[in-house]
């Protein structure tokens, strides 16, 4: 009898003991690490073989990625504005670091008929990039169409510039124009960098939609150049850090959404655009 | 005797539902618990959202290299 109360008794505190076992497994079991994966990097990287159909289809990709992500503030106030102003501004950088080229390589009596051509056409492409309004329905597809063009102007220029000289002339070149600039430039600068600050006081202004209070101090030191930008993130951040839990998730739920609705946005936008390399863009023949 | 024995195998069952229960609502507590921390949102997470929202005032875009 005794034997069997003792059986019995082992029997149950096995049925007790394993569940809690199988639960505590559970417990402590960690989801397994993800491998890290490198987007940027191709999956199959060949060897350095030269092969420039690859080079060139990896270098479209990251223009793709980076206009991608250019577009996604076009739709807000000051996006397509700043968008446009910086194209401009990038164009008119290589275009007097063409012309200061070319006028060295005329010193050095090379024949620049072809790179004048080039820069012929970038200087037409300027001017429709001036020309385009950023408040048209469709100012993201011209935006992207004339960038690509401006990339392919640049390439035409670069391949035929290495086709004309050598590679030490090539390194004469980079020292003389580095550090190419003009007052236009500096004028854009200051176009780019005020816009943008009116672009980020709006952003500031739709943060505090999100968490529904508004400091308004902060905003105006930051429009006037008080604060910096990485200042007003960490404020945020330090604000954001003292609200309940649920507080701290709704606004970050809200912000994360945000700039997904704004990733999903441009990755459509992409998608819709023609090919690469049809056509030469806005108007031209 | 034999009742002495059921009521001991009864006794015990409740103790063992009583003691697995605990712990099942423990584990749940504790995973509501990580539901929060585990997705808790700490500074770098909020700056990270934070410059995706942002503009740097030295943002530029690249064409390309001239040579």
């Amino acid at each position: 009898m005794k034997r069997k109360i003792a059986a019995i008794l082992v029997m149950l505190l096995l049925v007790i003991s394993i569940p809690s076992l199988v639960l505590a497994d559970d417990a402590g079991d960690e989801p397994e690490e993800e491998p890290e994966n490198d987007s940027q990097a191709p999956d199959d990287e060949t060897p350095e073989s030269g092969d420039s159909a690859e080079e060139t289809e990896e270098s479209e990709e990251v223009d793709d990625d980076a206009t991608e992500k250019e577009i996604q503030i076009m739709p807000y106030p000051y996006g397509a504005e700043i968008r446009l102003l910086q194209l401009q501004k990038a164009l008119l950088r290589n275009i007097l670091k063409a012309q200061m080229i070319i006028g060295v390589l005329q010193d050095m009596e090379f024949n620049t008929s072809e790179l004048e051509g080039i820069l012929v056409q970038m200087n037409e492409l300027l001017d429709e990039v001036q020309a385009a309004d950023p408040a048209a329905n469709d100012s993201v597809q011209v935006f992207v169409a004339l960038k690509y063009e401006a990339i392919n102007l640049t390439k035409q220029y670069r391949e035929t510039l290495h086709a004309l000289v050598d590679d030490a002339t090539l390194q004469q070149l980079r020292n003389q124009i580095r550090n190419a600039t003009s007052d236009a430039l500096r004028d854009y600068s200051s176009m780019i960098r005020e816009r943008i600050r009116h672009f980020n006081r709006n952003q500031l202004h739709r943060l505090y939609g999100f968490i529904g209070t508004v400091n308004n101090s902060l905003i105006d030191e930051y429009f006037n150049g008080t604060i910096s930008l990485g200042q007003v993130k960490l404020k945020l951040s330090a604000m954001v850090n003292q609200m309940t839990q649920e507080e701290k998730h709704s606004f970050f739920s809200e912000l994360r959404e945000d700039n997904i609705r704004r990733q999903i946005y441009a990755r459509a936008t992409m998608s819709d655009m023609p090919p690469r390399g049809i056509g030469k863009g806005q108007g031209k023949p | 005797m034999n009742k002495k024995i059921i009521s001991l195998a009864a006794l015990l069952l409740i103790l063992g539902s009583l003691v697995v229960g605990y712990i099942f609502l423990n584990q749940q507590a504790t995973e509501q618990k990580q539901y929060y921390s585990d997705d808790s949102v700490n500074e770098e997470d909020i700056l990270q959202e934070l410059d995706d929202i942002f503009l740097s005032e030295d943002d530029e875009i690249e064409i390309g290299e001239m040579i």
